[in-house]
């Protein structure tokens, strides 16, 4: 049966939000020492939205991003997804291969460095949820697309979608602030019945 | 300008001649458009998944492909459409992320965009609705608009083309 509405109140949401600060932490330092830039980010943002409204959420939708996404599983199960404008995946280029150019090129070699900067930010923010949390988690390979964020996230939505009709999604932004354009944005949407399970992990 | 609204994930609307529909980012999303060419009112709704996993569950909505035809069909009856007049476009279906093998989906080879065609169609030819033009399948995501006056369905690819089908 879907799952009805999760109705967290403010404790649930600020554990989430903290949950998330914490591994955002571990995560920009992970990507801030393989660019060789200081990170920023945001405090993460926590919304329960009925599944229509995500595509919103993530951006305008006739804008087109680069996107990396990887599904987690183990007691709980989710998705990140890791947005990029596409002046900011210039910049990202530029700064890890050394090239200046003009326009985007997605060649085996470019593409499989946005896998890796996902494998890298994924992999770290999980080890700091399995400690958290107390539990394995694994996740998948990273995959990468180009295209309008909105049906990018679709196969997000997808997952989500097959047992409620609204979810939670948890939103960091994060920046580099000394080259003009590099911001990039993080989401995590646990699939519905694991929200419950991640807040019981920490006593809530 | 004619008044556009908008169709999000699982909504569904009928409008007749003076609105456009549309449906932006669809990714392995199916957007379907059921038209009445006698009338020129026509109905949009943005498919998610197959059918619900639990067949017991009656989910009203433009959710799941089965319940979106006949969310449609009976509006579209219920506005005064005839149905021997009314014709099925789609879009949509891509494979976002083709080297993802599976995950979303019970049958190996298969993605849950052709999942969400196979079922569309299949919820097409039990209400016997003729589909007779598509724009499908692919590694790219569309947007899409329908004129319910001329029955044009134009489909944006992400990389700024467009086909009217």
């Amino acid at each position: 049966m879907p799952v009805e509405a999760l109705n967290l109140n403010r404790a649930q949401e600020d554990a989430l939000q903290e949950l998330c600060n914490i591994g955002m932490g571990h995560a920009t330092t992970a990507l801030a020492q393989l660019m060789g830039k200081t990170i920023y980010f945001d405090i993460p943002k926590v919304a329960q939205v009925p599944i229509s409204q995500v595509p919103e959420l993530i951006g305008n939708a006739e804008e087109i991003v680069v996107g990396v996404y990887l599904r987690f599983s183990g007691p709980i199960n989710g998705n990140i997804l890791l947005i990029f404008p596409k002046k900011s995946m210039l910049t990202l280029q530029r700064i890890m291969t050394g090239n200046h150019t003009k326009e985007l090129i997605f060649d085996e070699y470019r593409t499989s460095l946005v896998k890796e900067i996902g494998n890298i930010v994924v992999g770290s923010y999980l080890s700091v949820m399995e400690g958290l949390l107390k539990m394995r988690l694994v996740h998948s390979v990273p995959w990468f697309a180009f295209d309008l964020a909105s049906a990018i996230i679709d196969p997000v939505l997808i997952e989500l979608g097959k047992n409620s009709d609204t979810t939670v999604v948890i939103e960091a932004e994060f920046s580099v602030r000394e080259t003009d354009d590099l911001t990039g944005k993080f989401y995590l949407l646990p699939d519905s019945n694991s929200i419950h399970l991640m807040l019981g992990a920490v006593g809530l | 300008m004619k008044k556009v609204l908008r169709v999000r994930i699982s909504e569904h609307a009928v409008a007749g001649d003076s609105v456009r529909l549309k449906s932006y980012g669809l990714g392995s999303c199916i957007g379907l458009v059921i038209w009445d060419r006698a009338r020129k009112i026509g109905g949009m709704a943005h498919i998610l998944l197959p059918a619900a996993r639990n067949h017991s569950f009656r989910h009203k909505s433009a959710k799941y492909a089965s319940s979106a035809v006949t969310v449609l069909v009976e509006e579209l009856l219920g506005r005064g459409c005839d149905h021997k007049q009314l014709v099925a476009k789609i879009a949509g279906g891509a494979n976002m992320f083709p080297l993802r093998f599976n995950l979303a989906c019970s049958e190996p080879g298969t993605s849950i965009g052709q999942l969400n065609v196979r079922a569309v169609k299949q919820a097409l030819v039990r209400r016997k609705i003729p589909l007779v033009s598509e724009e499908i399948g692919g590694e790219r995501g569309r947007t899409i608009e329908f004129d319910p006056r001329s029955g044009e369905l134009f489909v944006y690819n992400s990389s700024g083309e467009v086909k009217v089908i």
